[in-house]
């Protein structure tokens, strides 16, 4: 029997029950994600640029279903009464909650991230777009992570879904900031990714952002006295 | 010594439209406790505390020996808990809830499971999204109590139920329960189901545990009286919990029901004509009644 301070088990399985309960939905997420990086790879600009349209709808569809369907879901269909019958402290369901969705997010995200730069560096498109990619990618990271955290710490679907109109809506207004400043606009059709002052500062800041929200979301959690 | 499943100590609590202040309750080992309580009397309050779900701003749970909710990890491998609001996961069938439950749980007992299929009629790789309500519940009492858990707890299992649901899920858990090392609370505020299941009965009301008595003891100390009023008849009477006067007529309630009171009674100038037992959802209005 674990003790209070170590219920890493207990963690790892309802981790890996939130796996079984989007196997599925992720599957097919995958698939769809191969067929836009097959568009993005045709390497035409009507092609990579319809893509990377859908690439980015895709991302957000992965994060907003993982967030909804395993956080918000679990309060609103009252599943969430059965899992802390369980051996687990508010905590460990917490820091379980922030494990399933940041894997189930983080690896599908990767995994299509690194797709689309395979398929920048390995066909004609100019490679110049790389930062660009990266940064907008974890744009959409960091507003997966604003999501989740309001999730995890309200489980109200209206407060969740208020959070990711707003960060969706400030990804159009990123998108067009970042394309129109020099250190970006001016390397786009480079043949190499060059990763400047301006574009090093923006990953940095963006990682620190990811990190900064997703240990505030775990202190925040372990303050809370009532859970249901 | 008496060995408690669980001892709860001034517990108190509060909430901006809810305050529990010093509830003490405790269910001795083996006992079967019914929490009776209108919605709102704190029930689920007090299993939520119970269960190390909500953290009391004052008081001292222990739950089979453990400390909550510091201990609530270990305390819930021997707790079943389930509730009328508890839900499964609904694209998921029976089968792999059990799957799930036997994987967190190495004592999961399979045969026992299997008899509790049969006697609540479900099949186990039907999806929960396919079953209806009372099933449902069925579902989630299976899975608790397949565990085998040294301490039962049960928040209004029966709520929402048509009655022949309730009166199956009753029957059974009736029948389930006569295990003597097993602890129950069961909380309703159905009386009648209460009344089926429960050694110990405690009434809670606005945060207050108004009564603990025994189910027996419940019945023969409460009674009422139907009397005639004789002109010397007195505006109270000791022992007495409620007077209601019609005419020269008055029904009297008392949780004091003696031989001694009959005479009390006709002192005080009430001619008794008809003595009546209280069924148990009586004796529970009476008592919160009395106390707000």
């Amino acid at each position: 029997m674990p003790n209070t301070l170590n219920n890493t088990l207990m963690i790892k399985r309802l981790i890996v029950k939130d796996w079984q309960l989007m196997k599925k939905s992720l599957a097919a997420y995958m698939i769809g994600g191969v067929v836009i990086i097959g568009m993005m790879g045709m390497a035409t600009p009507l092609m990579f640029n319809s893509g990377a349209i859908m690439m980015i709808t895709l991302m957000i569809v992965i994060g907003s279903r993982s967030a909804v369907e395993l956080v918000v879901n679990e309060k609103k269909d009252q599943t969430l009464a059965f899992m802390m019958s369980l051996p687990v402290t508010a905590e460990d369901y917490a820091l379980a909650k922030l494990g399933a969705n940041l894997a189930l997010f983080l690896v599908p995200w990767l995994l299509l991230v690194l797709g689309m730069l395979l398929v920048i560096v390995s066909t004609p498109v100019t490679n110049g777009v790389i930062p660009l990619v990266v940064l907008v990618s974890l744009f959409i990271l960091l507003s997966y992570c604003c999501y989740l955290a309001t999730a995890l710490l309200t489980y109200s679907e209206g407060y969740t879904i208020t959070v990711m109109i707003i960060t969706n809506l400030l990804l159009n207004g990123f998108i067009l900031w970042i394309i129109r400043m020099p250190a970006v606009h001016q390397t786009l059709e480079a043949s190499t990714a060059s990763w400047n002052s301006t574009t090093l500062a923006l990953l940095a800041a963006g990682t620190a952002l990811v990190a900064g929200i997703l240990m505030l979301t775990a202190y925040l959690q372990k303050r809370k006295t009532s859970f249901l | 010594m008496q060995q408690y499943a669980f001892d709860m100590r001034n517990i108190s609590i509060r909430y901006p439209h809810f305050a529990m202040e010093n509830l003490n309750l405790s269910l001795a080992k083996g006992q079967v406790l019914g929490l009776v309580g209108v919605n709102g009397a704190g029930k689920s309050t007090t299993i939520r505390i119970l269960m190390g779900l909500v953290k009391a701003d004052a008081g001292q749970v222990d739950v089979l020996g453990y400390k909550l909710p510091a201990q609530q990890v270990q305390a819930k491998y021997d707790i079943g808990f389930a509730s009328d609001d508890m839900r499964l996961y609904k694209n998921q069938t029976l089968q792999w809830h059990m799957d799930f439950i036997h994987s967190i749980f190495p004592n999961f007992d399979h045969a026992y499971a299997r008899d509790l299929l049969q006697r609540f009629e479900l099949i186990a790789d039907q999806k929960i999204k396919g079953l209806s309500h009372g099933q449902r519940v069925k579902a989630c009492l299976l899975l608790v109590l397949a565990r085998r858990p040294k301490l039962l707890v049960l928040d209004e299992p029966t709520t929402g139920l048509d009655p022949v649901a309730r009166d199956e899920v009753i029957t059974e858990l009736a029948d389930i329960l006569r295990d003597d090392e097993r602890s129950v609370l069961f909380s309703s505020h159905n009386t009648h189901d209460i009344e089926k299941l429960s050694d110990q009965i405690a009434f809670l009301d606005r945060g207050k545990l108004l009564a603990l008595q025994d189910k027996e003891s419940f019945v023969q100390s409460w009674a009422r009286f139907r009397c005639q009023l004789l002109p010397q008849a007195q505006d109270s009477i000791p022992g007495a919990v409620s007077i209601r006067r019609s005419g020269q007529l008055a029904e009297v309630i008392t949780d004091q029901c003696s031989s001694e009171f009959a005479v009390a009674l006709q002192q005080a100038g009430f001619k008794v004509i008809e003595q009546h037992r209280m069924s148990l959802e009586e004796i529970f209005v009476a008592n919160v009644k009395r106390n707000r």
